[in-house]
């Protein structure tokens, strides 16, 4: 093994360190031995190691396959200086022991692609169809944007805005038809009015073509979900987008049936209108003769046919911050609250089935799951993000990443295990390594704009791309890989 | 002869014994002067034999010379002796007298005889030498020996003070002249000790006035030269026919007593102011006037001082040291020297006086230390037979126990038996109560009073009417189940006729009534008072900003509300308007121009079932609910709540300008419909500028405090009947804050420094909190309602525990 290192070793460093090089990934796993390292590496050198030991053993030449680029990981914080300085800092130059070091493939840091700015502040993006944005705003409407507008049709607004009824503010939205289906395409927003509005787009493909023939179906609300009695903090479908489920600030989940082409939508009201008289000002005649103008024109013009949920799920004590499907079992739903509880209901039963109690100081604002292990995600209020490990029912947090302010989204790699991508309010977007807790892989900070805030209130990721929107009304796209 | 053997031991013993020989056979006539002529008792005979003991003669010299005229002070008494027919008379009766001693000694201590009668065999000495040694043996063992010597210790005293002046004087100054004149002898010695002095006068007289001088002359075998020197021997005044030695005045040393005083005043002890009047101050010792000394005035007094760089050293204070008593006999200064005053200050410091003293002088080791061992044993004698032989008595006992084993009387080692131990067969009353857990003792009797004696005071004893009360009462009522008998003494109190009736009902209580362990709980106090926690363990502090509310940059936030859900933040800044904000994420959701000035104060209703926020600006009040966020259930019941006073009242809701229900302290005012339409419900309208408004905690009454509108600062209102009412007519101090206690019907009002809690239901002062701050600013109520705390401006902070004290618990800064 040393043969290959003995060239590139520094005949002037004095100091060797001695370190387990070792992997979670099969594909790059090496030889296990301790390996005698001149204390100056950096990451390149020890990178270049595992490279060469790769081609040695699986007989390639050294020429033929580029590189792989390995990020180094020694007790959960990247390796960025040399191993030198490392020892130094941390061990207090215990050149003597041997250091267990991770590596990882490395990935290269997010890279602003686009921005497309917007009126008011962004409250959620989702890139769950690969191409469009969809965004809510507080400017209470939903927008779906194509990604490939950037710069070459910014004359032309290419893209779809769905208004809610209300002008409180849109604060969550998702896309509730599966990427594949093109037309009569499904999407949801939740608003401050306590009213998810799930509204129907024809064809994007349409629209797409519809920006040079101008013959654009309008998209249409098609449903209202009445259920809640605060604002919606989100909104998202289930794995095969029958059902979505929402939760809201009164402690309420509800599940909710989509329309599909098996099961297609009834076109009646589930429930009568909410009163509208305590309202002052209501019975003013102006205001009754427009209501009632608008009342002849058909509900469905004014809003979605009122449809009430087919299962609510009580027990959270406070503010719901997010609920998400599980992602291995259809019929798992979970649940991060104010209250600092995680939750795993049964959404066929609407059964209470998993508590974790955390500290009650502890206000969730986002869940999501980890592909694979099954491993929740939170990020909270008090500037942390907590890893809730499912499997076993007793254990709580297994893990907290420390970040610098609170956490109102996060989204997990869809495919890695390990990655994790978080918004903050102080405007930094950071991909997180669980290998490395103690520090995020990436940190980038949006641009700031003069006389706005910095917050970032949504962000989405599918692994290749980040989106990501906030107070300073801008839907920036970067691209970030995570493995 | 036995080698050890300090002189003045056989000195000692030998003169006593002679002493008490003397006693015994005579009782000579005291005569200092006789000491003088003591040693003309000389031998010719002696002069010979002792020059056998010439070696030891140098170093006792002295010490016999001394010894001598001890003894012939004592034994001789003025009984010149010279002839040696009397010394040898003497022997024989010194050999008589050793030989009564030994009959005295022999019965109490035969082994020291035994030892010393061996000794005397073993001396090769010749008669003489034997007595004497005789002589000094006696005086270390025999008792009675040593009885005698005390007993003729009193006069020998006496005999010793005569003599002192001479002998002292002679061993210290003119012995060592004469110690290597030693013509004297043992037997000089045993000649000096034998004399007798009830031997008749007349031959020593003879020999006296023979012209031999007796004295001083060496070949006469001197016995003392101590009296040797510069005396003249002249006859004495006192004893006939003696001759005394007259000396030349001695100088006193500085040692002497009379050193220090040259011419003494006499008069004693008497107040020196009696001779205040005459020209003398008293009397020297011979008799004569002692003139007062030639006294200067206060002028030559000073002059003195001045001239003088020693007058402080002059006329100490009396009582301060000794010229005291010079100074004040003998009425002039005294010039104390360099030495007396170091002498004085050595006394102040309690050291030796004497300069030359020193403490720390290296030890003269005489008997001890090297080369003084005592090589020899203390007895001779040897081991007595019995140390060293078995002893027959011991024998004899051994052999009878033997005996008593064999006949077997006596068995070693045998078991010890258990005597059976009795028990009683029909009851275990015998048997001690094992300990059991709830053994509860009988309660005691209390004891006796002094009424129950037989014999009280008189105020104890029943007059006739205190008898016939005592008689007519019943006898659960009375006071005393006796009455108080008096007896004389103890023997004639008769029994007790109720004591079996005592007894038994003793018997039934203890029997019937039940008892019960009192447990007394042995609890700290101050461990139920709960600790407070330390300041670290009150994590996780607000150590960051989580969440900022921006507001536009050219307005200033006032004042701030949480709603009771914890969903909308309110908040009311300079500019007049009212913010609603989004607690999670910092969106501003509403607001309401109120257009008032300063929004002064914000604060939502408590009620979870309303939403209700009231805002104060200047002269007005503002209730205020953000309908358009709250769920329908929510903002019916709110706007049933706020709008029945107006339904029912008589005045017409719509009219703005005549909806109001005339109050006299605040008027209700009834928004526009535009203004209704934004959920601005109902203003009041106030005096002066509210500056806090604070919610009763079931959201009906709120009070406000308006510090400029005197004594209407304080007002309570009532929501569902649009009711405003001012609690105090006049109000002591500025208020500054107002509360209401979470359940009690109690209204806490702050002033300046005080605190005070009314009753609302009974109108009255309850309580009034002294804080001991210079000016309360905030004050807030535990939800629970026990524990009040007070801030104020110069950064303190109360904290009452209302069930305690009108004293803060605590006050931390």
């Amino acid at each position: 093994m040393s043969d290959p290192i003995a060239p590139t070793t520094n005949p002037a460093a004095a100091d060797k360190v001695s370190i387990n090089l070792y992997t979670r990934n099969p594909a790059h796993a090496i030889p296990q031995s301790t390996y005698l390292i001149p204390a100056d590496w950096r990451r390149f050198q020890l990178s270049e190691l595992i490279n060469k030991v790769l081609h040695t053993t699986s007989g390639d030449s050294a020429e033929s396959a580029a590189p792989t680029p390995f990020d180094f990981i020694i007790d959960g914080e990247l390796l960025r200086t040399t191993l030198d300085n490392w020892v130094k800092s941390r061990k207090n130059g215990d050149f003597e022991s041997v250091i267990n070091v991770e590596y990882i493939q490395s990935l290269l840091p997010p890279k602003q692609l686009e921005s497309f700015p917007q009126d008011d502040w962004v409250s959620a993006v989702s890139i769950q169809r690969p191409g469009y944005i969809l965004m809510s705003s507080y400017l209470s409407h939903a927008k779906v944007i194509p990604m490939t507008q950037a710069g070459a049709s910014a004359t032309e607004d290419a893209s779809i805005t769905m208004n809610l009824p209300s002008s409180l503010g849109a604060t969550c939205c998702s896309w509730l038809s599966p990427s594949t289906q093109n037309e009569n395409i499904l999407l949801g927003a939740g608003g401050v009015d306590r009213q998810a509005h799930i509204f129907r787009i024809p064809s994007l493909l349409d629209m797409a073509a519809a920006t040079t023939t101008t013959t654009i179906t309008p998209p249409q609300e098609i449903m209202t979900l009445h259920l809640h009695t605060g604002p919606i903090s989100s909104i998202t479908p289930s794995r095969n987008y029958e059902h979505v489920l929402t939760s809201s600030w009164d402690g309420l989940l509800g599940i909710f049936s989509l329309p599909t082409p098996s099961n297609p939508l009834e076109e009646s009201h589930d429930l009568p209108a909410e009163p509208k008289s305590y309202l002052p000002g209501q019975n003013s005649k102006k205001k009754r003769k427009l209501a009632g103008a608008g009342a002849g024109g058909g509900d469905a013009q004014v809003g979605g046919w009122r449809k009430q949920p087919d299962m609510v799920m009580r027990g959270h004590t406070a503010r719901i911050g997010g609920a998400i499907w599980d992602k291995e079992d259809r019929n798992k739903v979970w649940s991060a609250a104010w209250d600092g509880s995680v939750r795993g209901w049964e959404a066929d039963l609407g059964f209470n089935s998993v508590l974790k109690q955390g500290p009650s100081d502890k206000a969730a604002l986002c869940i999501d799951q980890m592909t694979g292990s099954g491993t929740l995600a939170t990020g909270h209020m008090d500037r942390t993000v907590c890893l809730w490990d499912t499997r076993e029912a007793t254990s709580l947090i297994s893990l907290t990443l420390q970040t610098a302010s609170p956490v109102p989204s996060l989204r997990a790699h869809p495919t890695s295990p390990y990655t994790l991508a978080t918004g903050t309010y102080s405007g930094t977007l950071q991909i997180w390594d669980v290998r490395s807790p103690k520090q995020a892989l990436f940190s980038v900070k949006r641009q700031q704009k003069e006389g706005k805030g910095e917050r970032v209130l949504g962000i989405d990721w599918n692994g290749e791309v980040l989106v990501a929107g906030g107070e300073d009304g801008e839907v920036s796209v970067w691209s970030a890989r995570g493995e | 002869m036995p080698p050890k053997r300090t002189p003045t031991a056989s000195r000692a013993a030998g003169g006593s014994k002679r002493n008490a020989n003397a006693n015994s056979k005579a009782n000579p006539p005291p005569a200092a002067a006789a000491a003088a002529a003591a040693p003309v008792s000389r031998k010719p005979a002696a002069v010979k034999r002792s020059r056998e003991d010439d070696r030891d003669a140098p170093a006792h010299s002295t010490e016999e010379n001394l010894l001598a005229g001890k003894i012939n002070g004592g034994g001789g008494k003025g009984k010149g002796k010279a002839s040696a027919r009397v010394a040898e008379e003497d022997e024989e009766e010194d050999q008589d007298d050793a030989e009564e001693f030994e009959i005295d000694t022999g019965s109490s201590n035969g082994d020291l005889d035994d030892f010393l009668d061996r000794e005397a065999l073993e001396s090769p000495a010749d008669d003489e030498d034997e007595e004497d040694d005789d002589d000094d043996d006696e005086e270390g063992y025999n008792t009675s020996d040593i009885e005698a010597m005390e007993n003729a210790s009193g006069d020998d005293e006496q005999d010793d003070d005569d003599v002192d002046d001479t002998s002292s004087i002679a061993s210290s100054s003119i012995a060592p002249s004469t110690v290597p004149d030693s013509n004297l002898t043992l037997d000089q010695l045993i000649a000096k000790h034998t004399y007798k002095p009830d031997e008749n006068m007349d031959i020593y007289v003879s020999q006296a006035t023979g012209g031999r001088p007796l004295v001083g002359d060496a070949t006469t075998g001197k016995f003392s030269n101590s009296k040797e020197g510069t005396g003249r021997l002249v006859p004495s005044k006192f004893v006939k026919g003696a001759l005394m030695r007259e000396y030349d005045e001695i100088e006193a040393g500085y040692g002497s007593e009379s050193s220090t005083e040259e011419n003494t005043n006499t008069i004693g002890n008497v107040p020196i102011e009696w001779y205040d009047d005459l020209p003398h101050i008293g009397y020297d010792v011979s008799g004569r006037k002692i003139m007062r000394p030639a006294k200067g005035d206060e002028l030559d007094k000073f002059l003195a001082t001045v001239e003088d760089p020693d007058s402080w050293q002059v006329s100490l204070p009396p009582g301060v040291c000794s010229p005291d008593i010079a100074y004040k006999l003998l009425q002039k200064q005294v010039q104390l020297s360099d030495k007396e005053l170091d002498i004085i200050r050595r006394l102040q410091n309690a050291e030796n006086p004497d300069a030359d003293f020193d403490p720390y002088q290296e030890t003269i080791e005489w008997f001890t230390g090297k080369g003084n061992e005592m090589t020899m044993p203390l007895s001779a004698a040897p081991e007595p037979k019995r140390r060293f032989v078995p002893s027959k008595w011991e024998h004899k006992k051994v052999m009878k126990i033997v005996k008593a084993i064999r006949e077997g009387r006596i068995v070693p080692n045998k078991p010890v038996v258990e005597k059976p131990r009795v028990y009683g067969i029909w009851s275990n009353d015998d048997m001690e109560n094992p300990p059991h857990a709830m053994y509860m003792p009988a309660p005691q009797i209390p004891p006796p009073r002094t009424v129950e004696s037989y014999n009280p005071p008189e105020e104890y004893l029943y007059d006739e009417g205190e008898k016939r009360e005592w008689e007519q009462q019943e006898k659960e009522d009375r006071k005393l189940d006796f009455m108080p008998q008096k007896h004389d003494a103890l023997r004639h109190v008769p029994g007790y006729e109720n004591f079996v009736q005592e007894r038994f009902e003793r018997c039934l209580d203890l029997y019937l009534a039940p008892r019960t362990r009192k447990v007394k709980l042995n609890i700290d106090p101050e461990s139920l008072v709960p600790k407070l926690p330390s300041p670290k363990e009150l994590r996780p502090f607000p150590t960051a900003c989580a969440v900022q509310y921006r507001h536009p940059a050219n307005s200033r936030v006032r004042c701030v509300s949480v709603d009771a859900r914890g969903e909308w933040v309110a908040s009311g800044s300079e500019d007049g308007i009212v913010r609603v904000w989004d607690l999670g994420n910092g969106r501003e959701v509403w607001r309401w121009n109120l257009k008032g000035g300063p929004v002064q104060a914000v604060e939502w209703s408590p009620n979870k079932e309303e939403c209700i926020l009231s805002a104060a600006v200047a002269g007005r009040i503002y209730l205020l609910a953000p309908l358009a966020l709250i769920s329908p259930h929510v903002a019916q019941t709110t706007l049933t709540h706020l709008n029945t006073a107006f339904s029912s009242s008589s005045a017409s809701t719509t009219n703005i300008a005549s909806g109001k229900p005339v109050v006299p302290d605040a008027k209700w005012v009834r928004p526009s419909e535009d203004e209704r339409d934004r959920g601005m419900m109902i203003i009041i309208e106030v005096q002066g500028t509210p500056k806090q408004v604070t919610w009763h905690r079931k959201g009906d009454y709120f009070a406000t405090v308006a510090v400029d509108a005197t004594n209407k600062s304080v007002l309570i209102h009532q929501l569902s009947k649009h009711q405003t009412q001012s609690p105090f007519k006049r109000t002591k101090g500025a208020v500054q804050r107002v509360a209401f206690h979470p359940h009690k019907p109690h209204f806490f009002v702050a002033t300046q420094r005080y605190v005070r809690i009314y009753d609302l239901v009974g109108q009255q002062l309850l309580k009034t909190l002294m804080t001991g701050l210079k000016w309360i600013s905030s004050m807030d109520i535990h939800p629970l309602g026990d524990n009040l705390i007070v801030g104020s401006y110069d950064k303190k902070l109360c904290w009452f525990d209302l069930d305690l004290s009108t004293k803060p618990y605590k006050t931390l800064r």
